[in-house]
């Protein structure tokens, strides 16, 4: 079997709870977004609203070389 | 389970039994389907035709976690349509142990009067001791007159002269008059019928059981297991209290900003629910970053934020409050947006609308952005009634009116809240067709994983919102609590509770129906009191103009709005 190549995935979080991650993670390459968070205790649509270089996150987009994701505290307000 | 009519006319009142077909209404489903069918469409909303509807939920009193929560529904006078509002604190509690699901007030009289209700009677006395009093004044001076372990709603000088910001308070568990019915002008109508305070006195009442106490048991057991495993309830709200939303709106370009011109705030961070939970934890004394607004609760959203020297300012401090009167002014001092906050619970005025009425005040130059003392003065002023305080007390879209402004950030009259919606576009498709005007418990979106900026689905996604607020309004239950119950399936654990509770066998369909049946019926009112899917709009300038911080415009078709809004065939 054949490893897919490593890509690095800049990695920030408003989550008080869930801000113990390195700066940058390193992910195989056409990995999506929802497979990512769940690889880093991210339960996806429970947890956390997810950002993908400044917009929403959709499940299925793959993520690419230096992307940025921010995680930030799911609530529904006041 | 009793209905107790109280006629504000004659000072007299009659007690009728629920019907059992009606054991599954409660809250917001039982205030609008009762307004529906009580009160005429086209009737003055400060006149005798109308009603007030103070209902419980269904699993008000029945002691299950953050499900204590009262409704209030009339004929707004703010929005010319059909109105709930609910609020957390003690009434509901109260009110359940006496045996009612709710309290339908009807008449009319000029003089204003204490209604007080107990296990055995309704009597009325004088409410002149009270009159022009601040709010906390007024609560303890009933207190001191009732004792300290009634329920007390009140209107404040807002509601005496009869103001379309005017809400209603009660109790917290802790005696501070500051859980609110906000919305709509709720307290313009009980002026409108002279009544100044209710007491509920359950003294010599029994405690409410579940019919079925195994099945209320069950229900009950999996239900606090999802608050406990939801992340929001478990540990967002109990830390930081819904100001949590600082950041996330600011991010997305959704944090009103100066009278909704933008969606990011330059000190957002200050006002932040971090910078909040600091400074309580910093100044501690009387000041608590957690607090439980109902007996019970397991959420504690609520706060008391301290002064300096660790006495208590006011609580609670929440998201709206911080977006309307700060970062919708141009505030970006938290010391000064709780001020503002203070004001308003102390004269009992909806701070969304107030906050928003500042905004278009200043909009127009009456005061600059970011001017505090101004803020305070304005509010100071409709204190006292003069005539700015009187057209600030009118709310936003009067203001906007008044002054030659036309952008002013309403729905059918009611001002939008901390949410600017063309940086969710899904709670601009609420804002615009919830028959409830402007209203983010009428339909919560921001925490969909979606493109929140893309007008596709979000027609879609508001609607399933807008019965989900609807499910939870009507149970009692907190809207903090919809994100767990709304997930994994926990919907039908509740449908065991409430089957436990009311002793009739729910399913889970049955209470999505009622849900669907009480948006229908709001709807028809509105249809019948003359709304059309003109009034299903948002304000037109955020049609024109770009919101800069979230770089787009409100874009969502006509067309699919009208598929939900007042002209739908449902």
């Amino acid at each position: 079997m054949v490893s897919q190549p490593l890509i690095n995935i800049r990695i920030q979080s408003h989550i008080p709870w869930k801000s113990d991650y390195p700066p940058v993670i390193q992910v195989e390459d056409n990995t999506t977004i929802r497979t990512f968070c769940e690889q880093i205790g991210i339960e996806w649509d429970v947890e956390a609203l997810v950002f993908l270089n400044n917009q929403i996150a959709h499940e299925s987009q793959i993520l690419q070389d230096n992307d940025q994701v921010l995680l930030m505290i799911p609530v529904v307000g006041g | 389970m009793k209905y107790l009519r109280i006629n504000m006319s004659h000072l007299h009142y009659k007690e009728d039994d629920v019907p059992t077909d009606r054991l599954l209404l409660g809250g917001r489903a039982l205030t609008s389907q009762l307004i529906y069918e009580e009160v005429p469409a086209t009737c003055h909303p400060l006149g005798p035709l109308n009603k007030i509807v103070l209902a419980n939920g269904v699993l008000t009193g029945s002691l299950a976690s953050s499900a204590e929560r009262t409704s209030i529904g009339a004929k707004s006078p703010l929005t010319g349509g059909i109105k709930e509002s609910n609020a957390g604190g003690i009434a509901g509690l109260k009110m359940g142990r006496l045996g009612y699901r709710a309290i339908i007030f009807e008449g009319l009289r000029d003089d204003f009067q204490i209604v007080i209700i107990d296990k055995d009677s309704v009597r009325f006395e004088p409410a002149d001791e009270i009159l022009g009093l601040r709010a906390s004044e007024a609560a303890q001076k009933l207190m001191a007159r009732f004792g300290d372990q009634v329920s007390i709603n009140l209107i404040g000088v807002s509601g005496e002269m009869k103001m379309n910001t005017a809400a209603v308070t009660n109790l917290d568990k802790d005696g501070s008059p500051t859980r609110f019915y906000g919305r709509g002008g709720m307290g313009a109508v009980w002026g409108s019928k002279g009544i100044k305070a209710v007491i509920i006195d359950d003294t010599g009442a029994e405690r409410n059981k579940p019919r079925n106490r195994e099945r209320f048991m069950d229900g009950m057991k999996n239900y606090a297991l999802a608050l406990r495993e939801h992340p929001g309830t478990s540990k967002v709200y109990p830390e930081l209290g819904t100001a949590a939303m600082v950041r996330t709106t600011n991010h997305l370009g959704a944090l009103p900003t100066r009278n909704f011109s933008t969606g990011s705030f330059e000190h957002y961070e200050s006002i932040s629910g971090e910078k909040m939970r600091e400074t309580i934890l910093e100044r501690g004394g009387e000041g608590s970053t957690t607090h439980a607004c109902m007996p019970g609760c397991a959420i504690r959203c609520s706060n008391i934020y301290p002064d300096e020297e660790g006495k208590t300012v006011t609580t609670p401090i929440e998201y709206e409050n911080i977006g309307l009167l700060g970062s919708n002014l141009g505030i970006g001092d938290l010391d000064q947006v709780v001020e503002l906050n203070r004001l308003c619970n102390e004269l009992c005025i909806d701070t969304i609308e107030t906050g928003a009425a500042l905004g278009v005040a200043m909009q127009a130059g009456i005061a600059e952005f970011g001017d505090f003392e101004a803020a305070k003065n304005m509010l100071l002023d409709l204190e006292k009634g003069n005539p700015l305080g009187r057209i600030i007390g009118g709310g936003a879209t009067l203001v906007g009116k008044i002054y030659g402004e036309r952008r002013v950030p309403a729905v059918k009259g009611q001002a939008m809240p901390a949410y600017e919606p063309r940086g969710i576009k899904g709670l601009g498709v609420t804002f615009a067709t919830t028959p409830q005007g402007a209203d983010h418990t009428a339909g919560q979106t921001i925490r969909a994983q979606v493109d929140h900026r893309s007008p596709e689905g979000q027609v879609e996604i508001s609607y399933n919102a807008q019965h989900v607020a609807i499910v939870v309004d009507s149970l009692g239950v907190c809207f903090m609590a919809s994100g767990p119950i709304f997930t994994k399936d926990n919907i039908k654990h509740i449908a065991n509770l409430v089957s436990g509770y009311i002793g009739q066998d729910v399913s889970e369909e049955d209470i999505r129906a009622m849900a669907r049946k009480c948006l229908q019926t709001e709807h028809a009112f509105n249809r019948d009191a003359g709304f059309t899917k003109a009034q299903d709009r948002l304000p037109e300038y955020m049609y024109l103009e770009t919101n800069e911080a979230a770089d787009t415009r409100f874009d969502v078709k006509d067309e699919e709005l009208d598929k939900i809004g007042v002209t739908a065939a449902h």
